[in-house]
């Protein structure tokens, strides 16, 4: 129960920030520097601030158990470049195998052992600090704080809080010379923290310190056809950006101080006017990442181009400047 | 990710319950009758990086939103830099998604074309293009 007290604070608390949200008015561009528009990427942060609303599903296959993990995620700026957001990720763990309770798996295997959960929240914030066009470049920094003992203990919720302070830096080769024309398309961004977790007690292994980087390369096919030279490709191809992102992380301290996980994630993320749709494969690079292949997917608004009046509020009225110009 | 108790817990009810601040969301934004957003090209009039036979007489970018005419520009300048367009860039009167400016005849040689349009909620968005005019042979 007390749990559940925990998660109505919360929702207490986003239905107070969305609130916040539905008042008044101002805006500028998010993803966007110079010519280039990258786009929100699934497993590594991206190089901005703005207004949306992120939902990644990702979906694994481990020894013990099926894993979904449904990951949500509000950010609202405050000014051009300082952005706040709170996080949620929703856990489905179905144990396989391992219980003694296979010879049930065909009677009621829905119901029997799904532990569904709410992992602790996130908070963050973040303040983009390069901004430069010629370059097509772009940086933030980010500090994120995630609570502890506050998600469901039935899908392992660390009972120490998580400080992550990260950068985010991205960078887009449009500036190349013509002979590289076919290259200027692409883009890499790049995400560097540490997870440092506060020792609450119990599990030991719960305030391990990590390392976390993330790398991505992606082919802008709209940047191709806009500036470069237009292949032909007709809608929807010509909003898809091949990408591939890696990710991984070192524990620096605790018990398995040392041990390192690292995924490539392969795939397509298709940019809409409004929202942007991500599927990518999340394939384990070594041993201890895991042995099968899992998937990821992405369902991503872009709230200030939605609804544009309710979402580009800022509290610093004079800073940003009227929305809507006159017409 | 891996540490999850093997006690089996069942808490769909409030699963059920938080499910209702996604669609509290999506519906606000179902609801909400302005859309607008970033312009960015969609095609243009000679095609990005083509080589035309004859000189155009004009340069025309359709744009995937309506544009702002008082803060869009477009000018083309040949490989010397210098601006070859007449003064008449502007967006089309019945078409708000089309920026467009009249060109002379063109000799042979390359061009690009620079623009930098404003969508109506204030977004910018610029860019440019090369484009070839074939020599006379
Ligand atoms: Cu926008």
């Amino acid at each position: 129960m007390r749990q559940r007290t925990g998660w109505l604070s919360i929702r207490l608390l986003v239905l107070g920030i969305a609130v916040v949200i539905a008042l008044p008015t101002a805006g500028w561009a998010h993803g966007v520097v110079g010519k280039r528009w990258f786009p929100s990427t699934l497993a590594v942060e991206d190089p901005f601030v703005s207004d949306e609303l992120s939902t990644v599903v990702e979906h694994i296959r481990d020894p013990h158990a099926l894993e979904t993990e449904i990951e949500m995620e509000l950010t609202k700026r405050l000014t051009p470049n300082l952005a706040i957001g709170i996080g949620g990720t929703r856990s489905i763990i179905r144990p396989r195998g391992g219980h003694g309770e296979e010879g049930e798996e065909h009677g009621h295997e829905e119901d029997t052992g799904t532990s569904h959960g709410w992992q602790n929240p996130e908070f963050m914030l973040r303040y983009q600090f390069i901004r430069n066009p010629m370059r097509e470049l772009a940086a933030t920094a980010a500090i994120n704080v995630s609570p502890g003992g506050i998600g469901n203990r039935s899908v392992g919720r660390l009972s120490g809080t998580t400080v992550s302070p990260a950068i985010q830096i991205g960078k887009g080769f449009g500036d190349l010379p013509d002979w590289a024309d076919w290259i200027k398309p692409v883009a890499v961004t790049t995400s560097l923290g540490f997870d440092l977790r506060t020792n609450r007690n119990d599990r030991e292994e719960d305030a391990q310190h990590a390392f976390g980087w993330g790398v991505t390369v992606m082919y802008s096919v709209p940047y191709l056809q806009s500036f470069v030279k237009d292949v032909g490709l007709p809608w929807p191809f010509n909003r898809v950006f091949p990408i591939v992102e890696f990710n991984g992380e070192t524990l620096i301290s605790g018990p398995e101080k040392g041990s390192h996980t690292a995924f490539a994630n392969p795939g397509l993320i298709w940019a809409g006017k409004y929202m942007q749709l991500g599927v990518e494969a999340k394939i384990p690079l070594n041993d201890t990442s895991g042995k099968s292949v899992g998937i990821l997917g992405m369902v991503h608004f872009f709230l200030d181009d939605i609804a544009p009046d309710i979402f580009t509020w800022t509290p610093f009225h004079g800073v940003l400047g009227p929305q809507t110009l006159p017409r | 990710m891996a540490y999850w108790d093997r006690k089996h817990y069942h808490d769909n009810r409030s699963l059920a319950r938080w499910s209702s601040f996604p669609a509290l969301v999506m519906g606000l934004l179902l609801t909400t009758s302005l859309a607008w957003g970033h312009a960015f090209p969609d095609h243009s009039d000679p095609r990005v990086g083509w080589t035309v036979d004859k000189s155009p007489a004009q340069v025309r970018i359709w744009f995937d939103g309506a544009i702002e005419p008082a803060f869009s520009t477009i000018k083309v300048v040949n490989a010397d830099g210098q601006q070859v367009n007449k003064q008449d860039g502007r967006v089309n009167a019945a078409d708000p998604t089309l920026l467009e400016v009249d060109l002379p005849p063109l000799s042979p040689g390359k061009y690009r074309v620079f623009w930098s349009v404003v969508a109506i909620d204030t977004h910018r968005t610029e860019g440019d293009y090369p484009f070839t005019v074939a020599g006379a042979r």
